[in-house]
């Protein structure tokens, strides 16, 4: 193909502002699917990813346009991750392309995640062209959205496209700027071979497929190639692009976009952002941009029945051979139990690896309250990174304790704008900017301490402001806090997996309001248990779940006996599902008290 | 009326007429003549009149008492008409005669009732007595707090839900009990309301029963009344039809209680029903009472036990209002709402208080618990109720009625709890079971810890062993232990009780014993 009419792009948007429904009527229009073969958001395959809207992995499909100008192009949308938790995987994704598309609802605006996508797309050097979405909407003020792109992005928007993805009005026109607005890939067809690795997911028949852009070279069947970052070689066994149905294809040439399968069995060998060049001649250096993607969040993870610890960690592995962005090691718990410390990019991440666990392994979990990495210097001069509450040693052996700091875009109304500043401060946030987006909307920066931003920091967010701000963020940094850990005992007994670490400040306070949630849950037992929370061995608060006074069908059922052994069944049922903590029986959703907590 | 034969090959000879008296009909009679005989029939305005009286719309193609007679009869059998033979009986004689079979029926009934009897005779000396359970969901009003298959259905569907018991019956008993059925110890009427249904409504239960099964001497016959439904005709008639035992569902003394539930009784009414019952004969007397009704107080509860210990009535049920979906203050208080007085639930923890208090001041009276529920003087705890918690045989008919055998193989299986279903499946000749199963040896020990448990007397560990062997049992050793540590259960003499906290803990106790 020749690479002048080759075109590759990306989509990128804030959530909900109409990225998948704009890349359907892309391949409705190109012809690629037939209006009988289209399904809402074709390309998020996983069902997960259709049910919530978000698209998960990296997708690239080819398009097949005659343009006005009388040639025929290939266009290669590369589908992108859409949210902050992903935002190594974008920045991949859009380091394939050199062109995107920004969709921006004409009713909302600008919003926290396309501030961050444009950016990251400026700074891979990207051809923006704009495309105000929506625009058949009564509410639609493409004028006003115009404006934003310009002041809040700093792009000319003049020549943005108004466009309905849902109608399909100004598809066309958007298709026609992709291929005169983006420009082709550059790459030398001559060199050695150099393509990016952008994406990659276990396929149970066919092993790890590679999704790739082939920056230099040209990329064959049968080809040796070699990883450079992990310096693995394999041989190429089959090569395809999806147009979205999957065709084999000879040879993947410079600026082409397609699947490589080359009898890869780990996705941990094939890691985003690395580059695969040939065995014989391979390039000098490798493309830039690779990074040891590190997890964020952290939680314990354990099956509810102990004896589903062996399908847990084989489910935990499966899971990794198609998402190597999650870590798990074995942990252990006094009141848990053999379960397994998690690491994971962010809390959606955390909950779409839970759902999947729940729903593909059918697992019965128990999620321990998130954490992130602390970073504790001992007074011996020791630096231990401590993931885990428990594991933070006694206040008399800690010198220093590091908390990861990030910086958070905060796009909202100025209607909500007390109650967000507010919500800030709580979280220990400083202020680092405070910008006008024009009338009625602020853009905020805030540096905060991700542990406050792992617990509840957005949903709290969403209600202070009604739904309207949107935030992203990304690590900037560690810095020392005055931290303590926060214990909760159970019965007299402390239970590991409820501890937290907190800020000494708030500690009084998130110890009296945790216990006070635990009673609530906690269901009534045939004994009294007492609830404490305690700093350094101090009770500084005290509950009491009081015995239970009568469980018993006092009721005459005639000789309805399968009715009396239901609700036996049922309620022992209902018991298997806690935890028995010493003889307490504790509810799941009192490991994750601390997330509902009102303060 | 009389009937020869079982249904659905059954001929329904009926003394009386409903719309009709003897002495029009005698008046306008059509005569007739087959085989030499003279005959006399209904005329046919009469006929007609007849079949309006009871509710159908067109006269002259079926015949018989009820319109759900829908049976593989040929079509000259339909066509027979009802020749009345007597003068009309009045309704307690008639009763007597239809337990009794006066001889009316000739030579073939006669053989087919030795037939019956021998095969009772065989029956009985196989096996245990049962005891027979009858649901009557006809309800005057739906009280709030009422979670059975119960409701205000038209009195039309009297007749035919009879039918279709009748049909129940036969065809169980050829599916159950093909040596035929065992002799049957104790009768449960129960709703619903049964004290609701006519005079002749009731007699006419009590002959289908008699038809099907033979009653042991002294046996317990119980019919459930609504306090202010029993009439002196409904007491005449129970006395008639046999019941020896009445339980008065009077769950609050308290008028403003009783009201809040959707009942209209107040003292007064109670202590007329219980005199016109002990006038009538029926002294073995239960009432109800449930603990944990909208507005109720620790006063209004210490007040409807008092009365129910002066009213002098030998057994007493206590209840503890269930909260759950399937009655309509439950489902409101589940859902945060303030209709039926959902807003002014007492505390649990006072309900259990009340419970505990109400069984120390009847056992102090002299009516001692022998159950969870239940508490009486020596020797009339009722057999009924124990059959459920000893696992002795029962048949249940009606909507919703459950039956449990054990001879050949232990099973359980429950009716439909939906009226129009079970006259449906029964018109269609089919049992109407909405679930049934054979139960394990697992299945039935847990059961034996379960039920066994809720008396008073407890298990007895030995009886236990020789039941169900020794390592099953043992199997349940440990959950006994914990039990006993935990203060619910006790030993006691080589049997297992429940203490007075474990009784109001049953569930965690019994939940202990399944696998």
């Amino acid at each position: 193909m020749d690479q002048r009419l080759i075109r590759n792009f990306s989509i990128v948007a804030h959530i909900d502002h109409g990225k998948s429904t704009l890349a359907d009527r892309l391949l409705e229009q190109t012809g690629a699917l037939t209006a009988r073969e289209m399904q809402e958001q074709v390309l998020d395959a996983m069902d997960l990813e259709r049910e919530r809207g978000i698209t998960i992995k990296a997708h690239a499909v080819r398009l097949t346009y005659p343009a006005r100008d009388g040639q025929t192009y290939q266009l290669n949308l590369i589908d992108t991750p859409g949210h902050v938790d992903f935002s190594y995987e974008v920045s991949r994704s859009l380091a394939a392309c050199e062109g995107a598309l920004l969709v921006v609802d004409a009713a909302q605006g600008v919003e926290a995640q396309t501030v961050a996508n444009s950016y990251l797309a400026v700074n891979q050097g990207l051809e923006i062209v704009p495309v105000i979405n929506k625009v058949d909407l009564p509410s639609a003020d493409p004028e006003r959205v115009r404006e934003q792109i310009e002041s809040v992005i700093g792009l000319d928007a003049s020549n943005a496209i108004l466009a309905s993805a849902k109608t399909g009005l100004g598809t066309e026109e958007v298709l026609e700027a992709v291929v005169h607005r983006i420009p082709p890939p550059p790459g030398n067809a001559d060199a050695p071979l150099r393509a990016l690795l952008f994406d990659s997911w276990f396929d149970p028949y066919r092993g790890v497929v590679l999704l790739v852009r082939v920056m230099d070279g040209r990329l064959a069947r049968g080809q040796k190639i070699r990883l450079m970052a992990t310096g693995q070689s394999f041989q190429v066994e089959a090569l395809a692009v999806r147009t979205p149905k999957v065709v084999e294809t000879e040879a993947l040439e410079a600026g082409e976009v397609g699947l490589v399968i080359a009898n890869i069995k780990r996705v941990a060998d094939a890691r985003i952002g690395d580059t695969v060049t040939d065995e014989q001649h391979p390039a000098n250096t490798a493309l830039p941009g690779f990074q040891e993607i590190k997890p964020m969040v952290f939680a314990g993870l354990y099956p509810v029945e102990s004896d589903q610890h062996a399908d847990l960690r084989d489910a935990l592995e499966k899971l990794r051979l198609n998402d190597s962005s999650f870590f798990f090691e074995p942990e252990s718990s006094a009141a848990l139990g053999f379960g397994f410390r998690c690491g994971f990019l962010g809390l959606l991440h955390m909950e779409i690896v839970q759902e999947r666990l729940e729903r593909e392994f059918s697992l019965d979990l128990l999620i321990t309250a998130p954490s992130v990495r602390y970073r504790v210097t001992t007074r011996g001069g020791e630096t231990l990174e401590v993931d885990n509450p428990a594991k933070l040693p006694a206040a008399s052996e800690v010198a220093t304790v590091a908390e990861p700091i990030i910086t958070a875009t905060i796009i909202t109304q100025e209607e909500s704008l007390g109650a967000i500043l507010a919500l800030c401060e709580q979280k220990r946030g400083t202020q680092k900017g405070f910008e006008y987006l024009g009338p009625g909307r602020v853009m905020l920066t805030y540096e905060l301490p991700l542990n406050e931003v792992v617990l509840d920091f957005y949903d709290r967010l969403k209600t202070a402001s009604r739904g309207y701000a949107s935030l992203d963020y990304h690590l900037s940094g560690y810095r020392d806090s005055n931290l303590v850990k926060l214990d909760i005992l159970v019965a007299g007994e402390p239970v590991d997996a409820l501890s937290l670490i907190v800020h000494a400040d708030f500690a009084y306070e998130r110890g009296r309001a945790l216990a006070a949630k635990m009673k609530e849950l906690i269901p009534r037992q045939m004994f009294e248990v007492p609830i404490q929370a305690s700093i350094g061995g101090k009770v500084i608060a005290r509950e009491t779940v009081k015995a239970m006074r009568k469980n018993v069908l006092a009721k005459c059922y005639g000789g309805d006996i399968t009715r009396k052994r239901k609700l036996l069944e049922k309620q022992k049922a209902g018991k298997k599902r806690m935890k028995r903590v010493g003889s307490v029986e504790i509810p799941q959703e009192a490991f994750m008290a601390v997330l509902s907590l009102e303060e | 009326m009389l009937q020869v034969g079982v249904a659905p090959v059954r001929v329904d000879v009926l003394t009386a007429l409903d719309g009709l008296d003897f002495g029009r009909a005698w008046e306008h009679r059509e005569t007739g003549e087959m085989d030499g005989l003279r005959l006399n029939f209904l005329s046919r305005d009469d006929f007609v009149r007849n079949n309006r009286a009871v509710g159908r719309a067109r006269g002259g193609t079926r015949c018989g008492p009820t319109p759900r007679d829908a049976c593989g009869l040929k079509p000259a059998a339909h066509r027979l008409k009802p020749v009345p033979r007597d003068p009309p009986l009045s309704p307690t004689r008639a009763a007597r005669q239809g337990a009794v079979h006066n001889g009316h029926e000739g030579a073939r009934v006669a053989a087919t009732h030795a037939a019956t009897e021998k095969r009772r005779e065989r029956r009985a000396s196989a096996g245990e007595a049962w005891g027979v359970y009858v649901a009557i969901p006809f309800c005057r009003a739906k009280c709030s707090f009422c979670n059975f298959a119960s409701g205000v259905f038209p009195a039309a569907l009297q007749a035919p839900y009879l039918e279709a018991l009748e049909r129940e019956i036969a065809l169980t008993l050829a599916a159950e009990a093909p040596a035929g059925p065992a002799p049957v110890d104790s009768v449960y009427w129960g709703g619903g309301t049964p004290s609701l249904l006519p005079p002749e409504r009731l007699r006419e239960l009590a002959v289908l029963l008699r038809r099907h099964f033979s009653f042991a001497p002294g046996a317990e016959f119980t019919c459930e009344a609504m306090p202010g439904t029993v009439s002196g005709a409904v007491c005449d008639a129970l006395a008639a039809a046999g019941v020896n035992r009445v339980s008065l569902g009077v769950q609050t003394w308290d008028a403003a209680e009783a009201r809040q539930v959707g009942r209209r009784h107040t003292p007064a009414v109670i202590g007329a029903d219980l005199a016109r019952l002990r006038r009538a004969g029926i002294r073995n007397l239960n009432l109800d009472l449930i603990a944990g009704l909208p507005g109720q107080t620790t006063a209004t509860w210490r007040e409807s036990v008092e009365r129910t210990i002066a009213s002098g009535v030998p057994h007493v049920s206590v209840y503890l209002f269930e909260l759950d979906e399937d009655s309509r203050l439950g489902a409101e208080v589940l859902a945060g709402g303030r209709r039926y007085g959902a807003a002014a639930m007492p505390d649990g923890d006072a309900t259990a208080d009340w419970y505990a208090w109400a069984a120390e001041r009847l056992g102090a009276a002299g009516l001692r618990q022998y159950e969870i529920s239940n508490f009486a003087r020596a020797g009339q705890e009722s057999r009924h109720n124990e059959r459920y918690w000893l696992r002795r045989p029962y048949l249940g008919f009606g909507v919703e009625a459950h039956s449990f055998l054990r001879q050949p193989a232990p099973r359980r299986w429950g009716n439909t709890a939906e009226l129009q279903t079970y006259l449906d499946e029964l018109g269609a000749g089919r049992l109407p079971r909405a679930e049934a199963g054979a139960l394990s040896a697992e299945q039935e020990l847990e059961e034996a810890f379960f039920l066994g448990l809720r008396r008073n007397a407890g298990v007895g560990w030995r009886a236990l062993e020789r039941e169900f062997g020794a390592a099953p049992v043992q199997s349940k050793k440990p959950a006994a232990a914990e039990m006993a540590a935990a203060g619910l259960l006790r030993q006691r003499a080589g049997r297992l009780v429940l203490t007075d906290r474990g009784r109001l803990l049953a569930n965690e106790v019994f939940a202990r014993f399944l696998a």
